[in-house]
């Protein structure tokens, strides 16, 4: 497995608030990564030190082996997508597609004309008049037409309708499959990208709480339902994420995989066993309890 | 896709039934990893596992250059493997519920034999 | 070496396109900014300045006219000034946006300065070249025929080309690189930061003025400005050009895009 983002102890803060704290993770070669987290977990922040646009106080920060700040060997094969990206005044999304193609090498038009015609983008208007969708997808398609080595994806489909984001996905994945590069994914909307993905980094409030291989965080948990009493005596001694109530039954999420003897003794005491979605994973490590207890 | 089993375990599946169906024949060609990851919709190097589990068991082998074919007697192989498995996946949860329903044996036979006309 | 790195050392070794040339590009492609506008301004302003003097001198009677064939009253013409105005905003727009769509596709902040001067400098040069043509036709054809004067007005009246030329490049230089270094400021420090530097600047201005009334230097100083001449004060123009292209780089070179 080749490295091509190396991070150790990386922290960050911003006056008082902590974006990043003792970060550290790799970004594996030609692997669809995807960074989950909620709002100001530090996705953003992370992304804009791995991609030199911001500068790293403590800990260090390799990309290609390398430094990135102001690196330009190694930031001419980055390609950072951005949903807050600015624009010269008077461009037209046509502009900015060229511009784009004059930086990123493997910059293929062809490709680039084909998801214009698909995503409908009208090249001849300004990229002030576009409408949010029409935004998102000039991103998109520079980030899938650039063909960098490494990609970064923030957020960049939450202007687009369901019709436009599927499109972006199927095309992510041909593309990916025919030029193999490294791509992060940041987003929201887990559910839809599960598949896609092949590494998971779930960061909140500036702390690493996964980095693993999707698989192994699809069966990080297990939801056990049935009777309250059964299902405490089951959890009891184990990692819950999350617990919900509804009279005398109770729902809880176990983290860790379950043994073949643990199921047996989940199905002796009339206990359900059901896998957790990656989303909710993703939702009940980050936030907390929820109890609701009808009397 | 559900939740509970590994896609990458559930793509060799979804082939193995293929193959036992007669849609994918024997030594004939089966489509490449990154037609089943557009296919599907997943991850390319997801469904090369799945591929890579079914040439590890042998129902799949590679022709260099070529691609994936499905391996002489492997729908034979597959049968069997299943049927193995038949008593512990099938009738030992039928036996349980049916027990669970207070289903007797005379009733579960006369039920067997009225399903077989269905 | 890891293999990440290198293969990263073979790319750089096989020969690449310029990104600075490529900056550059960025900067021209929608030839409206750099090129398009300001010429519109330009020949907007030189219009108005001869409308303006045929009005004068219909008015007058013909007695607005001098000895040397040109209107008295045009010669403090202000309308070559409106490009420069116009330039500076450039400035500051590219700073502003260009320079953060540049950063979004991994140009580094050292690629974009040096394609930025350059588009700076050759734009000058050119635009300055223009305008001491421009000011030799002036004179040929008597002020466009109607005495008015734009690009030899007061300053430059006894100026001859080369000297115009000089002055003119020094003027573009030192607009381009004040708009650059104000749109640094807030670039790097936002609205609160922009404030305060120019309330120090207006407190450094109105100290210096200070210190000039208490020795009594304004006469000093009026004496050299005559001595140096048109010329020689858009070289002492230079020194400021330098000094704001030194603050643009210090302030980007730390400075990260927000939002």
């Amino acid at each position: 497995m080749n490295a091509v983002v190396e991070v150790t102890g990386l922290s960050k803060r911003f006056k008082d608030v902590v974006a990043l704290d003792d970060v550290s993770l790799s970004l594996h070669e030609n692997t669809i990564h995807g960074l989950l987290g909620r709002n100001g977990a530090g996705k953003t922040t992370l992304m804009q030190l791995l991609t030199g646009q911001d500068f790293p106080p403590h800990g260090t920060v390799r990309v290609f082996g390398q430094h990135p700040v102001e690196n330009a060997a190694v930031l001419r094969r980055i390609c950072f997508i951005k949903e807050s990206q600015k624009y010269p005044e008077n461009f037209t999304a046509g502009h900015v597609l060229r511009s784009a193609s004059w930086f990123y090498e493997g910059w293929d038009q062809g490709f680039a004309d084909q998801l214009v015609r698909e995503f409908r983008l009208p090249l001849k208007r300004e990229i002030k008049k576009l409408s949010r969708g029409q935004l998102s997808a000039v991103g998109v398609i520079v980030g899938l037409a650039a063909r960098a080595p490494l990609t970064f994806f923030d957020e960049p489909y939450l202007g687009l309708d369901a019709v436009a984001r599927q499109l972006f996905y199927d095309r992510l994945l041909e593309d990916y499959a025919e030029h193999p590069r490294t791509v992060v994914l940041s987003t929201h909307l887990i559910d839809e990208v599960a598949n896609l993905l092949e590494r998971v980094i779930l960061i909140d409030q500036g702390r690493i709480l996964i980095d693993d291989e999707a698989e192994n965080a699809r069966r990080a948990a297990t939801t056990v339902a049935g009777r309250a009493d059964a299902v405490d005596a089951f959890a009891a001694g184990r990692e819950v994420l999350h617990r919900s109530g509804l009279g005398g039954l109770s729902a809880v999420t176990v983290r860790g995989q379950l043994s073949d003897q643990d199921r047996a003794a989940a199905d002796a005491a009339g206990l359900d066993l059901s896998p957790v979605s990656l989303q909710d994973l993703v939702v009940r490590t980050t936030s907390g309890t929820d109890r609701k207890e009808v009397a | 896709m559900d939740e509970g089993k590994p896609i990458f375990v559930q793509i060799a599946e979804q082939i193995e039934n293929d193959i036992i169906s007669g849609a994918l024949p024997e030594e004939g060609q089966v489509p490449s990893t990154n037609e089943f990851a557009a296919f599907h919709r997943i991850n390319p190097a997801t469904a090369g596992k799945g591929v890579n589990r079914l040439v590890d068991a042998g129902v799949l082998y590679k022709r260099r250059g070529i691609g994936m074919f499905v391996a002489e007697g492997a729908r034979a192989r597959l049968i069997e493997g299943r049927r193995e498995r038949f008593q512990d996946e099938y009738l030992g949860p039928l036996l349980a519920e049916a027990a669970k329903l207070g289903i007797d044996r005379q009733q579960l036979i006369t039920m067997l034999e009225k399903g077989k006309n269905a | 070496m890891t293999a990440a790195a290198a293969s990263l050392s073979t790319a750089q070794s096989a020969r690449r396109p310029s990104r600075v040339l490529g900056v550059v590009r960025l900067h021209l492609v929608d030839g409206w900014n750099y090129v398009f506008v300001p010429w519109l301004v330009t020949g907007a302003a030189l219009l108005i300045s001869i409308v303006i003097a045929i009005i004068i001198a219909r008015a007058s009677g013909g007695s607005a006219v001098g000895a040397d064939g040109f209107t008295e009253g045009v010669q403090f013409s202000g309308a070559g000034q409106a490009m420069f105005w116009y330039l500076g905003v450039i400035a500051i727009q590219t700073i502003n946006l260009a320079l953060p769509f540049a950063l979004g596709l991994s140009v580094t902040r050292r690629e974009f300065l040096l394609g930025t001067g350059a588009v700076f400098l050759g734009i000058s040069l050119i635009n300055s070249a223009l305008y001491t043509v421009l000011g030799g036709l002036e004179e040929l054809t008597g002020g466009w025929w109607v005495g008015t004067r734009m690009f030899t007005s007061l300053m430059l009246h006894d100026v001859d080309p080369l000297g115009r030329f000089v002055f003119f490049t020094c003027l573009h230089l030192v607009v381009f690189t004040f708009g650059a270094a104000m749109a640094s400021v807030f670039f790097r420090w936002k609205a609160m930061g922009t404030t305060i530097t120019i309330i120090a600047l207006a407190f450094l201005l109105v100290g210096l003025a200070a210190l000039v009334t208490f020795t009594d230097g304004w006469a000093g100083i009026g004496d050299w400005l005559a001595g140096s001449g048109t010329v020689g004060i858009g070289l002492w123009t230079l020194p400021l050009t330098a000094l704001c292209s030194l603050a643009t780089w210090a302030l980007l070179s730390r400075a990260t895009p927000k939002g």
